[in-house]
């Protein structure tokens, strides 16, 4: 066999690849009329194992129906299109929801998502059952959670009103960790959280992909995704815009493709806080600059 | 000026006091930032700065003149505030020109037209907040940092003299922050609007405030002293 300077570096599959995702919703409004609305048109990404992916992007832009739809977990009335490949294999809704607690774990936004009436241990143990440890196990399975992520055994008897910020932040990584996933998906897991907990939380992801899972952290906040990514995915409005590697954030974003993905670099309050110049422009200048209206 | 002399608060008769002989001084036409660690009572300050909450002692005074309880009648409050989740702002029922028409006093159709109008003048001359496009949609039918947008406009829209702004990009991207804050940097500077900008986020409030000040906690279980 000879070797081709062609060949592909990693020819292992993807864990996870998105290609030409769409998301559409069927709405009524006013009475029976019937209205389409698709507020993801085009995105793709893909996810290596041991590799921490941004996706960045407003408020807005479909970044958090991405994840649902890889967890199979779009509402009743979204019609997803495009293709979402799991190993290299095809997948449909039934596939993605086997693999989703499994093999792909959710590490969502907020406290919201523990149950406020459970205290953490019944919670911790109920997921570990869920995972198909047995009983007995899933007392010291629960255990083993929550001091993995640096959380004293007593946090096991408080309920999630009792918990700060940053613990619940921890009690929700052990949870989403407790099923070994191959693939875990970081909804906007910093926001919120005072400094200290935002770099802890940071840091733990990075350690989730140097075991040796993928991580798709899903973000706004693009200071804290160069920090720990490898590669950024930037989206608008539902689409792809560019795929760059961390290192391409740096100066004047010379390196970006896209002008969006210029513009949310230089609008970052330590790359110079400037404004995209196109009509979200609101006139004024900063800071001596002359005004523009 | 924008005066708080003394102020403490606590939410429950025997909780800890939140704030605690609290000194604070918004001047016009400049940004004051307020920094420290969430859960430290900035948003309390903010909120009592603001007539939302009453203080236990001490007092608030705008230009000299203490402010009143914001009561039905008394016209709209000089010290407006914004805070960081502008869905929980707004009526969810409401379209967004009747949210921005909430600024303007009168009738609801005299009120929607002065919202229009000042939202077609000020996109036309100078891009304002809000896109005209947005007037006949819900809030949930436009994008987190569309709506903060509007939640600024209509704090605005009632010409105050003083605004608060509670962490009002903290969960908005980049782009939508600099928006926001080139804004209210014409207000304050060029328009003369005092701007106490609340933040846990150092960078930003170097960027955006003319001078910045740390929050200090209450001191627990002391007696009351200045500083």
């Amino acid at each position: 066999m000879t070797t081709s300077p062609l060949r592909p570096v990693n020819p292992a599959p993807a864990l996870l690849a998105v290609e030409h995702l769409a998301v559409s919703f069927t709405q009524y409004e006013r009475g029976l009329r019937r209205r389409t609305v698709t507020p993801v048109t085009d995105i793709s990404l893909d996810v290596r194992a041991g590799e921490v992916v941004a996706l960045v992007g407003a408020s807005g832009a479909g970044k958090s129906l991405l994840g649902h739809a890889v967890l199979g977990m779009l509402p009743p009335n979204a019609t997803p299109a495009g293709s979402i490949r799991w190993r290299g294999e095809e997948t449909d809704v039934q596939a993605l929801r086997r693999l989703a607690g499994r093999e792909v774990a959710l590490l969502p936004q907020s406290l919201s998502h523990l149950d406020p009436t459970a205290s953490v241990g019944a919670q911790l143990r109920r997921a570990a059952r869920l995972t198909g440890a047995s009983r007995a196990g899933a007392r010291a399975v629960a255990r083993e959670a929550v001091v993995a992520q640096g959380l004293d055994e007593s946090v096991l008897k408080l309920y999630p009103h009792q918990l700060s910020g940053g613990m619940g932040r921890r009690v929700l990584t052990a949870i989403a960790l407790l099923g070994n996933p191959s693939l875990v998906i970081a909804d906007e897991p910093t926001p919120g959280l005072a400094p200290e907990s935002v770099t802890a939380v940071l840091r733990r992801l990075r350690s989730i992909a140097e075991g040796g899972a993928g991580v798709l952290l899903i973000t706004h906040e693009i200071t804290g995704a160069l920090a720990v990514a490898d590669r950024v995915v930037v989206v608008d409005r539902g689409r792809t815009l560019e795929e760059s590697p961390v290192e391409a954030f740096t100066a004047d974003g010379e390196r970006l493709a896209h002008p969006y993905s210029r513009a949310l670099w230089q609008a970052l309050p330590a790359n110079g806080f400037r404004m995209a110049d196109d009509h979200t422009r609101v006139g004024a200048g900063m800071r001596g600059e002359d005004l523009a209206c | 000026m924008l005066i708080g002399r003394g102020l403490s608060y606590r939410y429950s008769r025997r909780g800890p006091w939140v704030l605690r002989d609290h000194d604070v001084e918004v001047a016009a036409g400049r940004v004051l930032g307020l920094r420290g660690p969430s859960g430290c009572g900035k948003s309390t300050l903010a909120a009592v700065l603001a007539g939302l909450r009453s203080p236990a002692a001490g007092t608030v005074e705008v230009d000299g003149v203490p402010l009143g309880d914001g009561s039905p009648g008394s016209g709209p409050r000089p010290v407006q505030l914004v805070l960081q989740h502008p869905e929980r702002a707004m009526n969810p029922r409401w379209k967004i020109r009747d949210v921005l028409a909430e600024a303007f006093a009168g009738s609801r159709d005299a009120a929607r037209v002065a919202a229009t109008e000042r939202v077609e003048s000020e996109w036309d001359a100078h891009h304002g907040l809000v896109s005209p496009e947005w007037l006949d949609r819900f809030p949930h039918e436009i994008s987190g940092g569309e709506l903060q947008r509007v939640n600024l406009a209509r704090a605005l829209f009632t010409s105050p003299a003083y605004l608060v702004a509670d962490e009002i990009s903290s969960s908005l991207d980049a782009i939508t922050q600099t928006v926001l804050w080139h804004r209210l940097d014409h207000e304050a500077h060029e328009r003369g609007l005092g701007v106490l900008a609340v933040s846990h986020d150092g960078p930003l409030l170097a960027q955006v405030a003319d001078e910045v000040i740390e929050f200090q906690p209450a001191r627990p279980r002391q007696g009351a002293t200045h500083g």
